[in-house]
């Protein structure tokens, strides 16, 4: 299916010139002790990194954890619905 | 429930009170049939609030790119979600009720003494959790919480919808199961 493949790869051109994003949003349930144990031990960023995007995501209501390749964020959302926090993946804004 | 603590081969251990670890044994067996029943093909099943939230979708502005993930991880994170319930309740040990809360449970129970009461164990229960163990409990108990929120209709800002008798037992209980999963943290944390 020579269209198809061909349709895939200029998708794929397309998608490269924008990344993707890795969104975490705040919810009444998860501790803010909780989340930002994930986000350390997930994503293996400082102590403080990890409060601070934990504070975004409960002061503003939404935070972005990472930003990449389609896939690459995929993975890091199935892997925050692992762990039972509410993640989405945007594109990134320009 | 005391505390959780690491000692310094990295084992984090806590003592539970008898009626808790029936407790915790009870909320996670539910967990499991819920999480058991789940087809991840029905789309209907998958709209509840509770599954949903188990299941968020992952592009919520674009239904068929988050039916896409969901084909390619739902069945993934159920089996993972299963496989931690069943470890939290592996660490509870033996099925064997230490303490008969309710009726229906008291007629299966053996342990009746001469008075007729049932007989409890009053000594606090050792749990004793290795590394995957202690991670299999943080996301169970987030599980388990996300579920009983679910339940007690938890708005936004985390107030309780319902406050009839039985939501505020169940109110209790989800405020419990904070309180472990936060000890474990810290004592992981520390």
């Amino acid at each position: 299916m020579p269209q198809i493949d061909e349709s895939t790869r200029v998708r794929e051109a397309i998608s490269l010139d924008r990344p993707w994003v890795t969104v975490v949003w705040d919810d009444p349930v998860n501790l803010m002790s909780y989340v930002a144990y994930v986000f350390r031990s997930y994503f293996g960023v400082t102590a403080a990194e990890a409060e601070r995007l934990m504070l975004q995501v409960h002061n503003n209501g939404r935070a972005i954890v990472a930003t990449g390749d389609r896939e690459s964020m995929e993975r890091h959302v199935e892997a925050m619905h692992g762990y039972g926090l509410w993640a989405t993946l945007d594109r990134a804004e320009e | 429930m005391m505390e959780f603590r690491r000692d310094d081969s990295g084992t984090v251990s806590a003592m539970f009170e008898p009626v808790e670890v029936d407790l915790l044994r009870h909320v996670t067996s539910q967990l499991l049939q819920l999480l058991a029943s789940v087809d991840t093909e029905d789309a209907a099943m998958l709209a509840q609030p509770a599954i949903h939230r188990l299941l968020p979708a992952a592009y919520p502005d674009d239904p068929e790119a988050a039916a896409e993930f969901r084909r390619f991880t739902a069945d993934g994170l159920i089996e993972g979600k299963l496989a931690n319930a069943g470890a939290l309740l592996a660490a509870l040990g033996d099925d064997e009720p230490f303490a008969a809360s309710d009726p229906a449970d008291a007629s299966t129970d053996t342990g009746t003494g001469d008075s007729g009461l049932p007989v409890h164990d009053p000594l606090p229960v050792p749990i004793v959790l290795d590394e995957p163990q202690v991670q299999s409990w943080l996301r169970t108990l987030t599980d388990l919480r996300l579920v009983v929120a679910d339940r007690l209709q938890i708005d936004s800002s985390g107030t309780p919808g319902l406050d009839d008798e039985d939501s505020r037992v169940v109110n209790d209980i989800y405020n419990w199961l904070g309180m472990v999963q936060e000890s474990l943290v810290y004592a992981i944390d520390a």
